[in-house]
């Protein structure tokens, strides 16, 4: 079917640079799509602590004194924030993007969240328990 | 309760100076007043110039979408006293070309709408049934909520995607084009799924999720865009294992 | 000015309008099709419509209960072989629209379920939970754009017919967003304008219902059948006159006075039951309900608001599970407009003007006594519903006869002649009217909400839910002496892009007209029939009012009146018997 097009001026509004500011949801997602940079940026540091580690140990510990470093242990705990945004925005997307349906109703939004939460965090307690050393 | 409010209401006309300004109006503030019941205490009082488009003002019929300090709403659903003590800005939706005044142009829209095909469609020789398709509770409620899109737009003025490239197919159309799809009595799913996945169709969406906070209806077309992207995908595995036609 | 012609032109694009489109894109694909409407054909009123749309599907119905239940229903004002045409055809248009995608409500196992409705003996409501018709317009609109030989004017509003040699071809209409004048002929023209509530305070009626095909008829020469048959629907909310749907009480909601008391019972509509009985109570049709709403309030039994008095339905006792999955709507409309939710609460309703029963008369075929001219749907009278329609009626009878008008009208374009050239001057006239009277117009005095005010007022006090001569006289004094002022009414915006008043005062024009015609033509009828009360003619008279009015325009302004006798095909005039 076609309508017919309107023919008289009209007036388009451009989006201003800081589009992103409006609105908390569009900071959250430009914040999302930043925080993968530092992603990248700490699959680079573990591949240097896997090539320091491979290179003996006189490598492994000019990393660790490297890391050491005031600057790196700032630009690393950013990073680590950026990171743990990085997994809760991909998880707070989850039920965004499917909820899985039983009997043709949908689940609800916690019914999706809540097994990747607890997967998370039972996988973060094992990984402490390796660091602290109560497992071997 | 104060007993008056005021809104200022974005102005625009072609004709005259073409720049865009904001009047203020004083409007009285009655018990269970909406925004829109306001605009038309302005026009029918105030100031008769005052353009914008309303129709069932009972949430339905997807007129009277705006921004009401800065966010979509249907101002036939927007409660004035929830914006005290005001003042309460008004402006036409986002990412539209502004008419005049509150009224945009959605004839963009309109196109996307026939473009993804949202009518019932059968296959030739396909066995048409004498009374009604059957169709169980369960299979009505797969595609139920992509139904109760009342095309009001507030998803594409929520939608920085569709701000920043007009030609993203966008919110509304994605969830009729599924709402189709997802219909037992259809058989178009794969000719709409076409249209869905080349340029500018589901991929350019980045899961804002915004179209998904302000739609009146609980729609979601957010979901909707994602379940599109997750056919495209298991459409484009079956054709890389399957290039002979495993339907 | 610019000027395109086709073959059939619909003016409106509700549900009428877009049936009546698909039947002549289906009856002869080569017909060029073009469809003008004031708003995007998914905003036409036909969205509000709530409960549902009846047709026979139930294996233990048949179609002589549904005609009987109609003229029963109707005060034996319908004419029967219009009802028995509708109720033969209307469940193959009901199915028509289930194939073309309306998710109908269903049972478990898949068949269309059906609910009870006032004045149906049977259960034959089908419903697509409490947005019928918002789903209904949707699949008709969504399935329209299949056929691109329809072409639309959106946004487009008809200022007149225009009229050659005695045949309709034609029409005058502004395209809101440029402020174009266009002149548009057509060997056919079909008004599918719906209704007009809005020439009343207090109606369900969206913004947009202002009754425009029925003036666009009227001056063009065509009568306006039975319009004195305005129906008030018992339950609306106070503040607002939003619908709260007959299917509330089909579910089993009840009415109840301020004591809690169920007055029904007292109107000769049955005895009070826990769940509903079919034709009887709650479910009797909407006249008696709406009028014994009044009685009620006359003893004094109702509860009194900043809105006026009112009633309670009750729908607690449904639960919180059945009122989301049959009422949703219900339930979203009084939390945001009453702030009320009817799980916990009673919901505050009172009678609200919801639907005109008349209309541009017209035959089975849609057909009107003006060559060329069809309408179909609420704008027409066919007559189906008579004095008093039922509920669940009128999405059905918008699917039969717009469809039928719409094949009717494309046999009857094959053999017509081509619009005349004479049209152009007629057309360039009225472009001229309209910049004299309104446009260019800036002095003069009197607002377009003003009288509008005015005369919706007038109505409530002379065509109400009861009226006298002597109500009726006085707002025909008043609506002459607002047509006198309007003369002199003057716009605030003088622009071409997008101008609503001026849509607004050509609207007001056409009811103000409409008016005239619904306080006439109730006058002249003495008698009590459905919707139409006269306490000083208490009983009705089918000595000599078995019979249809007819209001023509007229030189002096004020309609003539005649009347035409009903048709009565095998159910006489009998006592309409509801609860017992």
């Amino acid at each position: 079917m076609a309508n017919a097009i309107p023919q008289s001026k009209t007036y388009r509004p451009s989006m201003p640079m800081t589009w992103w500011l409006e609105r908390w949801n569009y900071t959250w997602f430009i914040l999302r799509e930043l925080s993968s940079a530092f992603v990248a940026y700490w699959v680079v540091i573990t591949l240097l602590q896997i090539a320091a580690i491979s290179a003996g140990p006189v490598a492994y510990t000019n990393f660790r004194v490297w890391m050491s470093a005031p600057y790196m242990v700032a630009i690393n705990i950013i990073t680590f924030i950026f990171v743990i945004f990085h997994t809760l925005s991909w998880f707070r997307l989850v039920p965004q993007a499917m909820l899985p349906r039983i009997g043709g109703k949908r689940t609800s939004t916690t019914m999706t969240s809540a097994p990747m939460y607890a997967v998370w965090v039972v996988v973060s307690v094992i990984v402490g328990l390796f660091i602290m050393g109560i497992l071997p | 309760m104060a007993d008056k409010i005021t809104l200022e209401v974005a102005r625009y006309s072609p004709e005259h100076d073409g720049e865009r300004r904001f009047d203020r109006y004083e409007v009285p503030l009655h018990e269970n007043w909406m925004v829109l019941d306001a605009l038309n205490y302005i026009k029918d009082h105030i100031d008769g110039s005052v353009t914008f488009r309303w129709s069932c003002r009972m949430g339905i019929c997807g007129s009277c979408g705006m921004l009401v300090n800065g966010y979509e709403r249907l101002t036939c659903e927007a409660l004035l006293a929830d914006y005290l003590p005001g003042p309460i800005r008004v402006e036409p939706l986002k990412n539209f070309p502004v008419v005049r005044d509150l009224v945009v142009d959605i004839s963009d829209f309109m196109g996307k709408l026939e473009r993804v095909k949202p009518w019932i469609i059968r296959q030739p020789g396909a066995v048409e049934p004498q009374r009604e398709f059957l169709q169980t509770p369960e299979q009505l409620e797969t595609y139920k909520q992509y139904s109760f899109c009342i095309n009001c737009m507030l998803c594409y003025s929520a939608c920085p995607v569709y701000g920043l490239d007009p030609h993203f197919i966008g919110p509304a159309a994605s969830a009729l084009a599924l709402r189709y799809s997802t219909d037992s009595r259809d058989q178009g799913s794969e000719e709409r799924l076409d249209v869905m996945a080349q340029n500018e169709g589901v991929w350019d969406c980045t899961v804002i999720g915004e179209c998904s906070v302000v739609c009146p209806k609980h729609v979601d077309p957010s979901l909707a865009i994602q379940e599109y992207k997750i056919s495209a995908t298991k459409a484009w595995f079956r054709n890389l294992l399957m290039p002979w036609g495993g339907k | 000015m610019e000027v395109t012609a086709h073959d059939i032109l619909l003016i409106g694009g509700g549900g009428a309008g877009l049936r009546a489109a698909i039947a002549i894109a289906e009856a002869n694909p080569r017909l060029d099709i073009a469809m003008v409407s004031k708003v995007y054909p998914m905003r036409s009123h036909t969205v509000s419509a709530e409960g549902g749309a009846a047709a026979v599907i139930a294996p233990n119905d048949s179609l002589d209960e549904h005609a009987y239940d109609t003229i029963s229903g109707s005060d034996w004002l319908a004419d029967q072989d219009a009802v028995e045409i509708f109720v033969n055809t209307v469940t193959q248009e009901m199915l028509r629209l289930e194939h073309w995608g309306c998710p109908w409500s269903r049972q478990p196992d898949g068949q269309i379920a059906v609910r009870p409705f006032g004045g149906m003996k049977k259960e034959r409501t089908w419903f697509a939970a409490d947005k019928t018709g918002f789903h209904m317009l949707h699949s008709l609109f969504q399935t329209s754009l299949k056929y691109g030989e329809i072409k639309r004017y959106d946004e487009t509003f008809a200022t007149k017919l225009l009229v050659d040699d005695g045949a309709v071809q034609g029409v005058v209409a502004i395209e809101l967003s440029s402020g174009k004048i266009r002149a548009i002929t057509a060997k056919a023209v079909i008004l599918c304008t719906g209704g007009c509530g809005r020439v009343f305070p207090f109606t369900t009626n969206a913004n947009i219902c202002t009754g425009d095909g029925m003036a666009l008829a009227y001056w063009a020469g065509a009568p306006l059948k039975d319009m004195e048959m305005m129906q008030y629907h018992p339950t609306g909310l106070p503040q607002t006159g939003i619908l709260i749907t007959e299917g509330s009480r089909g579910e089993g909601g009840w009415l109840v006075n301020k004591d809690g008391y169920r007055y029904l019972q007292d109107y000769d509509l049955g005895k009070p039951t826990p769940t509903p009985v079919l034709r009887s109570m709650e479910l009797g049709p909407r006249d008696r309900l709406s009028q014994a709403f009044v009685q009620e309030m006359e003893k004094g039994r109702t509860l009194k608001g900043p809105y006026g008095d009112y009633v309670h339905l009750d729908l607690r006792h449904l639960g919180e599970k059945k009122i989301d999955e049959k009422l949703p709507m219900v339930r979203e409309l009084c939390l945001n407009y009453s702030n009320i939710d009817p799980v916990h609460q009673m919901i505050p309703v009172r009678p609200v003007v919801h639907y005109m029963m008349g209309g541009v008369s017209t035959n089975v075929n849609g057909e009107t006594p003006l060559k060329g001219l069809y309408a179909a749907g609420e704008t027409a009278c066919v007559s189906m519903n008579g004095a008093n329609r039922l509920g669940s009626n009128s999405l059905g009878e918008l699917l039969v006869f717009g469809a039928r008008a719409g094949a009717h009208a494309a046999q009857y374009v094959t053999g017509a002649p081509e619009p005349s050239a004479r049209l152009l001057a007629q057309a360039a006239d009225e472009e001229k009217r309209i910049n004299r009277e309104y446009l260019n117009r800036t002095s003069g005095g009197e607002r377009v909400a003003v009288i509008r005010e005015e005369m919706q007022h007038a109505m409530e006090s002379a065509a109400g839910i009861y009226r006298t001569r002597k109500t009726l006289e006085e707002g025909a004094v008043k609506l002459a002496e607002l047509k006198q002022r309007f003369m002199a009414v003057a716009l605030d915006d003088h622009s071409r892009t997008f101008n609503t008043q001026l849509t607004s005062v050509l609207e007001l024009a056409g009811m103000l007209e409409i008016a005239e015609t619904i306080v006439h033509s109730a006058i002249a009828r003495e008698e009590s029939r459905g919707a139409h009360q006269r306490i000083d003619f208490p009983k009705r008279d089918d000595q000599k009012f078995l019979a249809h009015s007819l209001a023509y325009g007229n030189a002096q302004g004020v309609p003539r009146i005649e009347f035409a006798p009903v048709t009565i095909t095998r159910w006489p005039p009998g006592e309409r018997v509801y609860g017992r």
